[in-house]
């Protein structure tokens, strides 16, 4: 294998000037690739945190028993149509008033507990099953009212953010991949083009080495090798650059979405997303780079005999 | 041994070579000689498997080369040293890595390369060229380093396609003598050639190819020494 490796090597520095620009279309490609990938993470992550917030409280009544709330539970948990379910105790409601009216002690000190209603917060699989969850709900025993989420509106109003989202994150994945499509289309077609003008260029060198008996992987593999090195570089250059550019910008992404994760809060999980979309894009460059060298070498291995 | 068995090509309607059979023990010396176009090389080609015969069959001691199937051709071509009038040398590469490369194709270790083109270089003469390039190099060293190349891998057979044609009759007269000298050391050797002043030189086996077909087998050798009997 020291051979090939040797002799790919050398193929690159002999013509530089394509070198470079293959590995520039390809660094492109994958720059383009890893923002796009961030991007569809970021506006996955906005979705899912829309669509898992408790979207419907149920309040219990004060004197709801043990039994009543347990019964509650256990018909929701196994419902089909919730996606999660909360138990949110007095004293939990008491300790999230607190938390509320820590700026003014005072409004804190002059309630008890038993004054908070407990509740049970339900997000749904699917919006369309809110209005029947609702209606389901006020007829059982120990709920006194049942709403929405406040925070982002009534149903109406959730329901047309997440639908909007939704379709955004749609058009961002159908874009982006076929901004991608576009561009890995276009490197093999770089790539096809340029090891088909070096193999021509070297006809003779191939033809040489049939007459000497070198078998059809003994020609191929420096070729192979080639082809592997401008997509491993050109990975590696525009994987780079983006993520230089994320970091960069990650701290102003991050407090703008608050508590939304758009990106990873911590750098090591930043740079585990970024190694996955490395790996990724390492295996899709190779087997872009493997596939025209081969397209290209098979047509030429098949013209010398 | 080789041998041609009633071997016909054809390329469509024209006809390279004709009910050609002859027989060529080990160690001998053999001209193909012929004007151009009368399918002295199409013998070479035939016997490099660059094409299959059309009819006949050709065989390279047990290898059926007729036969041979396209993965088995490496195998057959490592076998035979084959010297041509481009020389095919690859002109990015010094002398020593163009011997090396056959070494290489047959996957001769890299610690022996040295010794082995050290050793080829010296017998063909150009032991002092090794480390340029062939566009440094004159034509008949250039046609030398080839037959070093040809030589390196220790082949069955050494089949040298009009070895002389780009040089001058001393230099061409050279290239004769180290090929000579390459079959008295046991090697087949086997050289088609045109040219008049080698045939009438060539004390040996010569074998007349005129419009494809074979039209004589003649051993000068021998009727010099029934002359000299």
């Amino acid at each position: 294998m020291k051979r090939p490796i040797k002799t790919g090597f050398t193929y690159v520095r002999r013509a530089p000037y394509q070198a470079i620009s293959v590995v520039l279309v390809m660094a492109v490609t994958f720059f383009v690739a890893t923002m796009i990938g961030l991007l569809v993470y970021g506006s996955t992550k906005l979705l899912v945190y829309f669509e898992t917030r408790p979207q419907i409280i149920a309040f219990l009544k004060t004197d709801a028993t043990d039994a009543q709330i347990g019964a509650l539970e256990d018909t929701y948990k196994n419902d089909s149509r919730v996606r999660e379910l909360k138990l949110v105790s007095k004293d939990d409601a008491f300790a999230l008033y607190k938390n509320a009216t820590a700026s003014n002690p005072l409004l804190g000190e002059l309630v008890s507990p038993s004054i908070f209603p407990a509740s049970l917060e339900l997000s749904v699989t699917d919006l369309s099953y809110a209005d029947t969850l609702v209606s389901d709900l006020k007829v059982k025993d120990g709920v006194d009212s049942v709403g929405f989420t406040a925070s982002v509106g009534g149903q109406d109003q959730l329901s047309s953010v997440i639908n909007r989202l939704k379709s955004i994150t749609k058009s961002v994945r159908i874009a982006g991949i076929g901004a991608v499509v576009v561009l890995l289309v276009t490197s093999f077609l770089v790539l096809l083009v340029v090891m088909s003008m070096r193999i021509s260029m070297r006809k003779n060198e191939i033809e040489s080495l049939r007459m000497l008996g070198a078998t059809g992987a003994f020609i191929r593999n420096p070729i192979l090798i080639e082809a592997s090195i401008y997509a491993i570089f050109g990975v590696l250059i525009g994987w780079f650059s983006a993520s230089l550019t994320i970091m960069y910008s990650s701290p102003r992404l991050l407090s703008y979405f608050g508590a939304i994760e758009v990106l990873p809060h911590t750098l090591n999980e930043l740079l585990i997303l970024l190694g996955i979309i490395l790996g990724v894009e390492l295996i899709i460059g190779l087997v872009i780079a493997l596939f025209g060298a081969v397209a290209a070498v098979s047509r030429s291995l098949r013209m010398i005999q | 041994m080789l041998e041609f068995k009633s071997v016909t090509k054809r390329f469509g309607d024209i006809i390279a070579l004709e009910g050609v059979s002859f027989e060529i023990p080990d160690g001998e010396f053999v001209l193909v000689i012929g004007p151009s176009g009368a399918g002295k090389t199409s013998i070479l080609r035939l016997v490099m498997h660059e094409f299959a015969p059309t009819e006949g069959e050709i065989f390279l001691d047990e290898i059926a080369i007729h036969n041979l199937k396209r993965s088995q051709v490496p195998n057959l071509r490592q076998q035979v040293g084959a010297v041509f009038q481009d020389f095919k040398l690859l002109t990015g590469h010094t002398i020593s890595e163009n011997i090396s490369l056959a070494l290489a194709v047959k996957g001769v270790p890299a610690s022996e390369w040295d010794e082995r083109v050290f050793h080829v270089g010296e017998l063909v003469g150009i032991g002092d060229r090794l480390n340029l390039f062939p566009s440094q190099l004159s034509g008949g060293e250039l046609q030398r380093a080839s037959i070093a190349r040809a030589l390196v891998t220790n082949p069955k057979i050494i089949f040298a396609d009009e070895p002389t044609g780009n040089l001058d009759w001393e230099t061409a007269e050279g290239i004769m003598k180290l090929l000579s000298k390459i079959n008295e050391e046991g090697k087949t050797v086997i050289v088609t050639t045109h040219n008049r002043d080698i045939i009438k030189e060539h004390k040996g086996r010569v074998l007349e190819v005129k419009k494809g077909k074979l039209v004589s087998d003649t051993n000068t050798k021998k009727k010099h020494n029934e002359k000299a009997d």
